[in-house]
């Protein structure tokens, strides 16, 4: 008797619990077709996208740096400030340079940035950007300036733990932020292994170098590119093979920053060091 | 099954159902199309107006600069590095003009240990007299094209002779303008700048050849007589052993 219940009771059990699931199912089913309808409608035709005069399935963007032209003036770093309306002190940049310096008798390296306090002390301003010239009667056996962003890589840590996909690569190369979606977690500053994401306070969100997509959608070069006055940074689209980047990839060794993360980044550099990463 | 073990099930099922519910509704309809991310944020992106603007923009206004900018050793130097990064155009159509241009040329000339040697350094109270203080730029330097000279900024007196004369016995070359305004018109010597008259012809020409080569230091030196050749060093030193020294006198 005792054991006939236990049984219809299990029985009863399973039955509800397979209809549970089989009403849980159906209602997926077509949750997910009613998605399906939306995206269908959405991607309708074969328009260009972005924008109408520019396909990101036609580009492959990369960026050459020649770190044995750039002369530390800081006018990238001013300019991307005024193109891209970026917080205006010293902390927030989404480009930056650094300086490293060998004395004699010193093994390890010295590295200061544009952002460094001293630096910052010397230009007298926090939206005016100059080095200072600590090592004027030092004795310096090697120095050199390293200008840096985000490399905007093939496989991004920052994209892989974004928890909402507020950033993502785009199809042409280029990782971007969607200022709306972003939450502010700052996980993707944390993850970035170049150091090359900021938060805006005021904002609430996350950001960092584009590439100045405003500008490559529109056939110019990012505002860095456009003021460097040694020819430093170089830009173009890798399918091009007369873009100055291709023809800077072809005609030097490159290497690349921080190899063995696994990232795959797209800045290609000339002319760094051992102790450069 | 037992109650409070269905009531939990159907409870859990419907929290399921409404969050499954919820995120077909709020997330947005681009979002999964081409990937994890909320496609209509690319042409928002791309939408930007870009602010900086090319020299081709300026040049159109003002045409004067077609000039000497585009043919000058500044020629890479892009109007808004000196006249400002967001310069916009005034009203009148003048250009901001540069207040401290010590202060703003030497943000990419100043003598740094990083600077890499093809960068035209200075030391300020070096140059370009050792020993005085320097003047502001523009005084000598045309700011759109710096290889030329400001009009009637540098003494042209040390200018080569067109006669000879008993102080001048031989001609004195094209290229003594540039010896003659550090070390004097006649070779005297100027400040820290050591007298070069009398010097013998072999030991000027050996000199010239140990700071092309780095065995004197002295970048400026360096500079100056690598931009000569063989037959111009030649010259000057001639030129130069036929003055009198001054310890002649």
């Amino acid at each position: 008797m005792k054991n006939d219940k236990k049984k219809m009771e299990r029985r009863q059990f399973l039955s509800s619990t397979g209809k549970a699931l089989t009403g849980l199912g159906i209602a997926a089913g077509g949750g997910s077709l009613l998605a399906q309808d939306t995206q269908e409608a959405g991607s309708e035709g074969s328009k260009s996208f972005p924008t109408d005069d520019y396909d990101w399935t036609k580009h492959r963007w990369a960026y050459g740096i020649d770190a044995t032209k750039c002369i530390g003036c800081l006018r990238c770093v001013e300019a991307c400030k005024a193109e891209n309306d970026v917080v205006g002190d010293a902390q927030h940049f989404r480009t930056w340079v650094e300086r490293y310096v060998y004395l004699e008798g010193d093994e390890k390296v010295h590295v200061d940035s544009h952002a460094d306090e001293q630096n910052i002390a010397a230009s007298g301003s926090e939206s005016e950007y100059r080095f200072d010239n600590r090592y004027k009667d030092k004795k310096v056996t090697k120095a050199f300036f390293v200008p840096k962003m985000c490399n905007h890589c093939a496989h991004p840590a920052c994209v892989q733990v974004c928890p909402v996909g507020a950033t993502f690569r785009a199809e042409d190369g280029t990782v971007l932020i969607d200022h709306d979606y972003c939450i502010g977690c700052r996980y993707c500053v944390q993850a970035c292994p170049y150091g090359a994401r900021f938060f805006m306070e005021e904002k609430g969100v996350s950001d960092k170098c584009t590439w100045c997509y405003h500008r490559i959608t529109k056939g110019l070069m990012p505002a860095c590119v456009e003021v460097c006055p040694t020819g430093t940074r170089v830009f173009g689209d890798l399918n091009d093979t007369s873009s100055p980047v291709s023809e800077f990839i072809r005609n030097n060794p490159v290497q690349v920053l921080k190899p063995e993360s696994g990232n795959a980044p797209m800045c290609f550099y000339i002319g760094i060091d051992k102790d450069v990463s | 099954m037992p109650k409070h073990i269905r009531n939990l099930l159907l409870l859990l099922g419907g929290f399921l159902l409404v969050a499954y519910l919820a995120k077909i509704y709020l997330t947005d309809p681009s979002y999964y199309k081409y990937g994890y991310y909320r496609a209509d944020a690319v042409p928002e992106i791309a939408s930007g107006e870009p602010l900086y603007k090319g020299a081709g923009y300026w040049l159109e206004c003002h045409p004067e600069r077609q000039a000497d900018w585009p043919t000058g050793n500044h020629k890479t130097v892009a109007c808004q590095v000196c006249h400002g990064a967001t310069v916009q155009c005034a009203e009148d159509g003048a250009m901001p003009k540069p207040a401290d241009t010590i202060r703003l040329c030497t943000t990419c000339h100043l003598e740094m240990p990083a600077r890499p040697a093809r960068q035209p350094q200075i030391v300020l109270g070096d140059h370009p007299f050792p020993g005085e203080e320097t003047p502001r730029c523009t005084t000598c330097h045309d700011p759109h094209s710096p290889e030329n000279w400001v009009a009637g900024a540098i003494d042209t007196s040390a200018d080569p002779q067109e006669t000879v004369t008993e102080e001048t016995p031989v001609k004195a070359p094209a290229a003594v303008s540039k010896c003659a305004k550090c070390h004097g018109k006649q070779g005297q010597g100027r400040g820290k700048n050591p007298p070069i008259a009398g010097l013998e012809p072999s030991v000027f020409v050996e000199r010239m050849d140990m700071y092309i080569y780095g065995d004197r230091d002295s970048k400026i030196m360096e500079r100056l007589a690598r931009a000569l050749n063989e037959q111009e060093i030649e010259e000057l030193a001639e030129y130069y052993a036929s003055l009198r020294a001054a310890s002649d006198e």
